[in-house]
């Protein structure tokens, strides 16, 4: 079982996993996500302060917080795109910069900016991405063909990437990233420029995920989908973490009048960002 | 109606003057890449005014006219074509962003109009009018006339450009144009040499002066745009005023009708549902049930045993040597760079028979030479490899790939090529020169350098990856590779390739002094000793930066996915 820091040697089980590749190193106590001390400076900002957080498995987080909180900086820490500047994450009990491509292939990624190859057509991407995770050929086909046919894409999947929409984009995106069947898949901003129906299946897909194990950490501005998909939430502002639990717990946490507030409210009221009067008498 | 309120004008200059300027401080390298067409390009445009200025004043009557006509109508088809090729958003021309403000047609026009004169390329232009004008002032009145016209002219040269922009938006704006015109623009830069070449032959081998005297372009040219205003130029300066005013008077007409018909078809294009490039997206009927049960099955867990880990690295290598190879067949700018790879090839191949007496075409220059274009052509692909994958790198970083799996794939998709031309061209070289007997140490050479220029190519890669930006058109795509990634990383590649041809001395020693000083039995050693040199070196070299590669992907992915 692979341990925390504070906990005991974090190296042995690793190494001994990197000498006998059949063995998975995801440990299933460990939990999904962790970071520790997380912190990112960019000249002078601070996009990310000493952000601490535990995701469990099979739970589906979200990771709310305004434009610029810092919440894009914190998933491409997580997923091992952007060094941190200090502190350390665990993915499936494996630390991400320590042992990257074990922790890579123990997780599925949807970046905010869809980077994939274009010039491959939908299903040419899937294939590849499945030899890139290893899977084995007849497998690959047979993934594949499953996801293009969920995701509406199997009309188009034979049409370059650069032909495709955005909601396309988004769709093959998540099949690539779903491909492995990961453990743990990061989302950021999932729903932002797809139509209603795309959103709708890829919803469903993720909550029958979690319900198999997979744990989902996404980010999205969208408050009806996160109060209705995620058992829990965290809300960064000014890059440190100033909210977290599930949604009922930050109803009591919050003020008498708002116990019953909506996850916007709460939001609104964490972040400090309740509109007030301006003074636009002139349009009078 | 013609409303024109100068005060919008002016802030419309102003915005437009403020987009200019915001172009340099917001992108340094514009900065440089100015400089660099100032410093090229107003030669270039000055050389042409003197010339022709010189060819208006001194050439015999006819002749001088003859030229007016082709300059002119050349200046009509560039400006006409070249907007085609370097399409894109120009702010400062941008009139759906003006549409939203209560503004008259008129005033877009003239603020458009306005606008032209802080495009760069426009200045070496207006340097050509200024010729056509000082050229033909024989007296004030020419030379007020012929203002007048070249200003027509101006307004016809900048109306015609952008009433074909906003005719063929829908076009231009889809995908295969934009591909098509990267590659076109590739080609027409590459063929500059040959072009030249016969260009030069051409104008050496007649009476230049004689053969336009003859010509009667004129004949067929004035009933063109550029005709009109040539016509009217050739009347006043034989003093036909009443046909001068004329062609005058037509060549006006010409110059209000392109504006009106611009100004038309850009608030057509403007108020249309936009389909170009669009993807019609169907309506598909999935029910919930069945997404959920296929979702389950796609994501089914894996069977004990099937670590994913375990797959076999070959194959990961191959897929991405085959993934190499569909883009750079289906990617426009690296097609681009895999022909000018290829231009290196065939102009090394092409190059001494058009220069047939030069003493470097010997028997051994001539098959050596063909490693030595396999080198250049080999680097051109190599040296940036990680940059070359632009956005997608970030994908790719993130696959449970080994590091040294994704180097071996690219560079197997490289070496192919390579071993592809080097084959064609050893062959060649052979076949033209006779020179069979040094197939061999020729193939060596060029294996060895490509093992060589590959491995250094890992190395530049890792150490030093340049940034590629995605996707533009034209010249802008062609010069995008160093350009953008500014001066010092272009020196960076410069001196990579440097130290690449110092590391293929030692090949080069072995293979091509047994030849120059006659002691071709050493082959027998040197061959095999640099085919080994070349493996070893790249084996050596991708084993040693594979490790840094993964330790370097975040500062990798900073410097070439950016935008």
């Amino acid at each position: 079982m692979t341990t925390f820091p504070g906990e005991a040697n974090t190296s042995a089980t690793t190494n001994q996993a990197l000498q006998h590749p059949h063995m998975e190193v995801s440990s299933s106590n460990a939990p999904a996500i962790m970071a520790r001390d997380l912190v990112r400076v960019f000249g002078q900002k601070m996009a990310v302060n000493h952000l601490n957080l535990t995701v469990q498995r099979g739970e589906f987080y979200g990771f709310l917080g305004p434009n610029g909180a810092g919440k894009s900086t914190t998933i491409k820490m997580m997923v091992g795109l952007l060094r941190p500047t200090s502190g350390s994450v665990w993915v499936g009990g494996v630390d991400v910069w320590k042992d990257p491509i074990r922790a890579h292939s123990l997780m599925g990624v949807l970046p905010e900016v869809l980077n994939i190859y274009e010039r491959l057509s939908g299903r040419e991407f899937l294939v590849f991405a499945g030899h890139m995770y290893g899977i084995p050929a007849g497998d690959i086909r047979r993934r594949a063909e499953d996801l293009l046919q969920v995701l509406t894409l199997i009309d188009d999947a034979d049409k370059l990437i650069v032909d495709y929409s955005v909601g396309m984009r988004k769709k093959i995106a998540l099949a690539a990233a779903l491909i492995h069947r990961p453990e743990v898949i990061f989302l950021d901003e999932p729903f932002e420029g797809i139509d209603p129906i795309s959103s709708r299946v890829i919803r469903d897909i993720l909550r029958e995920l979690t319900q198999r194990g997979t744990t989902v950490f996404f980010s999205s501005h969208i408050m009806e989908v996160v109060e209705r998909l995620c058992t829990r939430v965290g809300i960064i502002n000014q890059g440190t973490l100033v909210a977290e639990g599930t949604l009922q717990e930050l109803r009591e946490r919050a003020s008498g009048e708002e116990k019953d507030a909506t996850l916007e409210d709460l939001f609104l009221t964490i972040v400090g960002a309740r509109s007030e009067h301006q003074n636009l008498s002139w349009l009078e | 109606m013609l409303v024109i309120h100068p005060d919008k004008i002016r802030w419309l200059f102003w915005l437009r003057w403020k987009l200019f300027l915001r172009g340099f401080t917001r992108e340094k390298s514009r900065i440089i890449s100015t400089i660099f067409m100032v410093v090229f390009g107003f030669p270039l445009f000055a050389g042409i005014a003197l010339v022709t200025y010189i060819a208006y004043r001194f050439l015999p009557a006819p002749a001088n006219a003859e030229i007016l006509f082709l300059v002119l109508t050349v200046v009509y088809l560039l400006w006409m074509a070249l907007p085609l090729l370097e399409f894109t958003v120009n702010e400062g021309l941008d009139v759906s962003k003006l549409l939203l403000f209560p503004l008259t047609r008129s005033e877009l026009m003239v603020s458009l109009l306005f606008s032209t004169l802080l495009d760069i390329p426009m200045l070496g232009l207006i340097l050509v009018f200024i010729a056509v004008v000082a050229g033909w002032a024989s007296s004030l009145p020419v030379a007020l006339l012929t203002l007048v016209a070249v200003l027509i002219f101006y307004m016809q040269v900048v109306g015609i450009s952008q009433l074909v922009l906003a005719a063929l938006m829908s076009t231009l704006q889809s995908r295969r144009f934009r591909d098509l015109s990267i590659i076109l623009i590739a080609l027409f830069s590459m063929s500059c040499y040959l072009i030249q070449q016969l260009l030069l032959r051409g104008i050496g081998t007649g009476d230049f002066v004689t053969n336009i005297e003859r010509a009667r372009f004129s004949l067929y040219l004035q009933w063109t745009p550029p005709g009109m205003t040539a016509s009217a130029i050739q009347q006043a300066s034989l003093g036909n005023w009443g046909a001068s005013f004329a062609w005058l008077g037509v060549s006006l007409v010409t110059a209000v009708l392109v504006l009106y018909l611009w100004a038309r078809v850009l608030e057509r294009s403007l108020s249309t549902p936009e389909v170009g490039g669009a993807v019609r997206v169907r309506q598909r009927k999935a029910s919930r049930a069945a997404a959920v049960e296929a979702a389950a099955t796609a994501t089914r867990p894996r069977v004990a045993g099937g670590g994913i880990l375990e797959h076999s690295g070959f194959t990961q290598v191959f897929i991405i040597a085959i993934k190499e190879w569909k883009y750079f067949w289906r990617d426009p700018q690296l097609k681009a760079m895999l022909l000018s790879s290829l231009y290196i090839v065939i102009i090394f191949l092409v190059g001494p028979f058009l220069n047939p007496g030069d003493s470097f075409n010997s028997l051994g220059f001539l098959s050596f030479s063909a490693p030595l274009a396999v080198f250049f052509s080999v680097f051109t692909l190599s040296y940036n490899t990680l940059g070359m994958e632009r956005q997608s790198l970030t994908t790719l970083f993130l696959f449970p790939v080994k590091p040294l799996r994704i180097l071996l794939g690219k560079n197997l998709a490289v070496a192919v090529i390579g071993i592809v031309e080097l084959l064609i061209l050893s062959l060649a070289s052979a076949a033209l020169s006779h020179g069979w007997p040094l197939v061999l140490p020729v193939l060596a050479m060029g294996l060895a350098g490509i093992g060589v220029v590959i491995g250094c190519g890992n190395v530049s890669s890792v150490f030093l990856p340049q940034r590629m930006r995605q996707m533009q058109r034209g010249f802008q795509a062609t010069g995008s590779s160093s350009g953008n990634a500014g001066c010092i990383r272009g020196l960076m590649s410069f001196l990579m390739l440097g130290v690449s041809l110092v590391v293929l001395s030692p090949v080069i020693v072995a293979l091509f002094f047994p030849l120059y000083f006659h002691i071709r039995w050493v082959w027998v050693f040197s061959i095999p000793a640099a085919l080994l040199y070349g493996i070893v070196f790249h084996q050596l070299v991708t084993w040693l930066v594979a490790p840094r590669m993964l330790a370097r992907a975040p500062e990798i992915l900073e410097i070439t996915t950016r935008e």
